[in-house]
């Protein structure tokens, strides 16, 4: 029909507006400040442009590429391998039959999301503790001695992690609830007439179905793989484990403690910020090519 | 109607089904339990009397002796009821201005016929990516004078991109003819987006709607760098006065922990958690209420082709 | 006409008192840590207002308002962002601001002082001359370790210790503590944040350590943390560490939960900052325990002392005067002021009623007198000398008793600033060194592992920085 022309819509563009307004104020703007990335920024007077100068000092410690090796395992380790986990959980929680079962499960699991780094360190320091720990008394059930994991530099990026799942795993489902909810129930019904195993529904129904947004969610993800989360890190690292664990933002966080802070940390939020976005792209367009789906 | 005709068949659910049903849920109800226990411990620190704090260990769930005396110190307070207001207000004058920025621009995103749209596309991402350095937007905000005011946060993050492409998400599950043919009737996009769109997506806005609530519920940091006034501060700020992360001479400082003559006895980590739990508390009132929206979102979410 | 002429001339001639009385007193915008949140604050600054106006200094003080856990960041972006205030305490931070030439050199100021230059003591008067953008008037931050009475009364170790101070002393009575008392370990320490510096505080000196650059036998200058000094103190915390007598969790354990292993008994010795950390401590162990503490000589060995050494480059918190300031000197007054005797009394004494009543005799301590912080403006006790006694001493005995161990037995350091192009590597070499030395001690790596830790100390860049230490260090 000849109502559907290509012309373009511009009052679309007009209820684009208003985030386009905050875009600008709160970002774009601000954004020329990343020019501190290349000076040496002085509060009065003039800064000095001073090139690459930062990056240089980003990039030359001893310690960079341990760090960097750091940061992109813990990511690996928070991004890729969790990411099945709050669909799992989702799909698990979408066959609880029980309203009552279902929203108990729903209002308990996602409440350690709201806690923030400093307590949950807090608790599974104490969890982990060898001398009166509950995890180390299971072990004790099983004969087994107690193991102290804070201070282990194998194990403790797993505490980084199962401590990032258990936080997190509740609250992440959410997205793929809502999705599941939105799925049509006569998918469902045709193939429950069809004697369709729960496995079943899920790989051919319930999966293909979230795929659209497993993808966002991924491919989002992607664009802050060097990010590693700091408050976790910094709320649970010790001597023992500063090797395996000091990611990049802790390393731009000391020195900057000490030195050109802005300048030096703008520097690495630059270089965070193109790294995640040649991630992101990349994602995007293997995500595409492999699934068909991509960000837009 | 179809259904009438032929009531629906009580399905016997084959054996297998009901095993990995019954599989799954009591999975899950470790994993409750696994969260629930340790928030349960923290209940009952804040509420063991302090005498006997020492005696709560890691899996105690039932208080030692019972005292309100932590809950009190806080609500001592005298900033400590104005906060939970601001908190209040923040929040809820937050997230209704960032669904209805948000989902305008989730909307706009996903039609077609919007001009430069691999633009604004590529745009919002790199603004996601590239978070300008704290100092300028501070400095930005200094410049347009929203510096000491509520505004300043809760303008912060107004639309966030992860949320907004979440959004979209949902919003593309709408079937065009839908939209189509309302333009055909000559509908304004604004009356799309009210009478189909949010309708059809309910789950979308609560999901959403949720996570900026939550946000604004939890915010901090941003409140401690642009508030001025204390009548101003949101409850996170007034907590964190009661969880010195100092040594003890700053301690000493806190002189809101010594206004009790008991207080000196007070145990640091009870205090502490007495905050944790005023915090969540809120919370757990309000998503109950949203929790609606998942089973109601069933009526609605699937389109009738 | 005539009414309106005379009128417009009254206003102007308020206008112009006005500005008389507002120009007579300067407004002086202070931020202190925590100042603004504290209860006892408006009073607090009223009192200061009267006592300066009474002494011919009429000032306005205004508390500039930051939020607990944000400090740093929010004093950091208000100067950043032009919001300057007229004086500022910095608890870090501060370098960045002074290298960018924003502080004031305060040596002046203190010189034409009429209380400040009497009550430095001499560490605080070389860490003004080296870095003169700070000013602080507290005693050394030295540790001095402390252990329950009622435990000291009944343990003849423990009187031993202090009759003959030795490592092995130490020693005897940690085991004593475990074994004879109950505690779960002998000894614990804020491994989170600290490492072992608090052991060292009390071994670093038996074991030779006195300073962080030492001059060795050839007469250069070594880092201490690589010789063969460390390696036998790092032996002897493993030995500690091994039997049960270092707090197996120190890596993990943070302040609050040191202290709390100390009232509860599990920890039977842990070492405080003298005098304040000392001060609550034995406050709080006499609420939880009824019993006070008893604070313990350092032991003797190569050498004596307490530690973390005394450095005198700068001060690591204090005031500054930022040179943007209107009111530069009133600022400064306000200083001057509190540590004149009026300022001190107001200071150390607290709100009269409410922390302490006057009496034709002497001042009486109230019950709500802990609530009172006598430290905003510096720990020091200093030039406090009330011209009546108090009902009773502010500190506990145990503070006083630990502040003067701390005195006697503090080390001065030989140090200097890392230069701008080894930041970096001080970064890398310093977390060598804490990874190391935790492994070292909780057993994971084996004592023999020091030398493997001071070859890759010197490659991360400690042979470039020995060689700089010997042109800057006399």
């Amino acid at each position: 029909m000849h109502s559907l022309s290509k012309k373009k819509d511009w009052g679309l563009v007009l209820l684009l507006a208003p985030a386009l307004i905050y875009f600008l104020v709160y970002h774009i703007i601000p954004i020329l400040g990343m020019s501190m990335a290349f000076q040496d920024y002085r509060i009065i007077g003039k800064s000095p442009f001073v090139g690459l100068k930062h990056f240089r000092i980003l990039f030359s410690s001893p310690a960079f590429f341990q760090v960097l090796r750091n940061t992109l395992i813990i990511s690996f380790m928070k991004i890729i391998l969790y990411f099945p986990l709050p669909i799992i959980f989702a799909l698990m929680l979408n066959e609880v039959r029980s309203g009552f079962i279902r929203k108990f499960i729903q209002s308990t699991t996602y409440l350690p999301h709201f806690l923030s780094w400093v307590v949950i360190a807090g608790i599974w320091i104490a969890f982990l503790s060898p001398t009166n720990g509950g995890f180390n008394q299971l072990r004790g059930f099983f004969g087994l001695p107690p193991h102290d994991y804070m201070t282990d530099k194998s194990a403790i990026r797993w505490v980084l992690f199962a401590s990032e799942a258990w936080r997190s795993m509740g609250w992440d489902s959410i997205i793929y609830l809502a999705a599941l909810i939105a799925i049509s129930p006569s998918l469902y019904e045709s193939a429950d007439l069809d004697g369709a195993s729960t496995l079943q529904k899920m790989r051919f129904i319930t999966l293909p179905e979230l795929l659209p947004t497993m993808v966002t969610v991924f491919i989002l993800n992607m664009g802050f793989f060097l990010n590693a989360g700091f408050d976790q890190v910094f709320n649970m690292m010790n001597d023992s484990v500063i090797s395996v664990i000091d990611i990049l933002d802790t390393y731009v966080y000391r020195i900057g403690l000490v030195n050109m802070q802005y300048s030096f940390s703008t520097a690495a939020s630059l270089f965070k910020g193109v790294i995640g976005l040649m991630l992101i792209v990349s994602a995007h367009c293997g995500s595409k090519k492999i699934t068909g789906k991509g960000l837009w | 109607m179809v259904k009438d005709k032929y009531p629906p068949k009580k399905v016997r659910i084959p054996r297998a089904e009901l095993f990995s049903r019954w599989c799954f849920t009591i999975l899950l109800l470790l994993a409750s339990i696994l969260v629930l226990v340790p928030l349960l411990n923290l209940l009952a620190l804040s509420l063991s009397d302090p005498s006997r704090v020492s005696e709560v260990r890691g899996l105690t769930i039932v208080p030692k002796g019972f005292s309100l005396i932590n809950y009190k110190v806080l609500y001592a307070n005298p900033l400590f009821m104005r906060s939970i207001l601001n908190s209040v207000f923040i929040t809820i004058v937050g997230t209704a201005l960032n669904l209805i920025v948000t989902s305008m621009a989730a909307f706009a995103l996903t039609r077609p016929k919007l001009p430069f749209k691999r633009f604004f596309m590529v745009l919002t991402i790199v603004i996601m990516i590239l978070e300008p350095p704290l100092v300028a937007e501070y400095l930005v905000i200094k410049k347009i004078g929203l510096m000491g005011s509520l505004w300043a946060v809760i303008l912060y993050k107004t639309v966030n991109v992860y949320y907004l492409i979440i959004m979209m998400r949902y919003f593309e599950e709408i079937p065009s003819s839908l939209i189509e043919a309302a333009e055909v009737d000559g509908a304004t996009n604004m009356t799309i987006l009210r009478n189909i769109v949010f309708p059809l997506s309910k789950s979308a806005f609560a999901t959403i709607g949720l996570f900026y609530g939550v946000f604004h519920w939890n915010e901090y940091f941003r409140a401690s760098i642009y508030l001025t006034d204390p009548m101003k501060y949101p409850l996170q700020l007034i907590l964190r006065q009661f969880v010195v992360l100092d040594d003890t001479a700053s301690l000493i400082g806190s002189g809101a922990l010594y206004s009790y003559n008991e207080a000196a006895r007070l145990s640091y980590n009870a205090l502490q958690a007495s905050t944790i739990i005023v915090a969540i508390l809120p919370v757990l009132i309000i998503y109950p209420l949203v929790l609606k929206y998942y089973t109601r979102g069933v009526m609605e979410g699937g389109v009738k082709e | 006409m005539k009414k309106n002429k005379s009128m417009l001339m009254f206003a102007v001639a308020i206008a112009i008192l006005g500005c008389a009385v507002a120009g007579a007193q300067p407004k002086v915008r202070l931020v202190l840590k925590d100042l603004d949140t504290d209860p006892n604050t408006p009073q607090f600054i009223q009192l200061i207002e009267k006592g300066m106006a009474a002494a011919g200094t009429p000032v306005k003080i205004e508390v500039v308002k930051v939020p607990s856990g944000s400090y740093a960041e929010k004093v950091s972006l208000m100067i950043t962002s032009g919001d300057i205030p007229d004086l500022i305490y910095f608890q870090g931070s501060d370098e960045k601001i002074a290298m960018q030439g924003l502080l004031e050199d305060l040596r002046p100021y203190v010189n034409k002082s009429k209380y400040i230059k009497n009550v430095l003591d001499p560490h605080s008067k070389t860490r003004l001359e080296n870095y003169p953008y700070l000013v602080w008037v507290a005693p050394p931050r030295v540790r001095v370790p402390v252990i329950r009475k009622d435990w000291y009364d009944s343990l003849p170790s423990a009187k031993a210790l202090v009759a003959k101070p030795t490592i092995d002393a130490y020693y005897a009575l940690f085991k004593d503590l475990v074994q004879k008392k109950g505690a779960q370990y002998g000894i614990s320490i804020t491994g989170a944040t600290n490492g072992a510096e608090e052991l060292d505080s009390i071994f670093d000196a038996a074991f030779g350590i006195t300073s962080t650059w030492m001059k060795g036998s050839d007469g250069q200058w070594v880092y201490c943390r690589v010789t063969p000094n460390e390696k036998e103190k790092l032996t002897f915390y493993a030995k500690l560490y091994k039997e049960g007598l270092l707090d197996p969790e120190y890596l993990t354990k943070k302040w609050d939960t040191k202290e709390q292993a100390f009232y509860e008994g599990k920890a039977g010795m842990v070492a405080g900052v003298a005098p304040s950390s000392v001060d609550v401590y034995a406050n709080k162990m006499m609420k939880t325990q009824n019993t006070t503490i008893v604070p313990l000589p350092p032991p003797t060995g190569k050498s004596q002392g307490l530690g973390p050494f005394v450095d005198v480059i700068k001060e690591s918190r204090g005031f500054a005067i930022p040179v943007t300031s209107k009111v530069k000197d009133v600022a400064f007054e306000v200083l001057d002021f509190m540590w004149g005797p009026a300022g001190l009394k107001i200071a150390k004494l607290g709100i009269p009623g409410v922390h302490y009543i006057e009496e034709p005799n002497r001042y009486v301590l109230t019950d709500r007198y802990p609530e009172w912080v006598n430290g905003w403006f510096g720990d020091s006790f200093n030039g406090f000398n009330p011209d009546k006694p108090l009902s009773r001493p502010i500190m506990t005995d145990a503070a006083v008793e630990a502040g003067k161990l701390a005195v006697m037995y503090m080390m001065p350091d030989k140090t200097f600033l890392i230069p701008e192009q080894y930041i970096t590597n001080w970064d890398a070499m310093s977390n060598l060194y804490k990874e190391y030395e935790a492994d070292i001690i909780t057993g994971k790596k084996p004592i023999s592992a020091f030398d493997e830790f001071a070859q890759k100390w010197n490659r991360a860049g400690g042979t470039e920085l020995t060689k700089y230490a010997q042109t800057v260090l006399k």
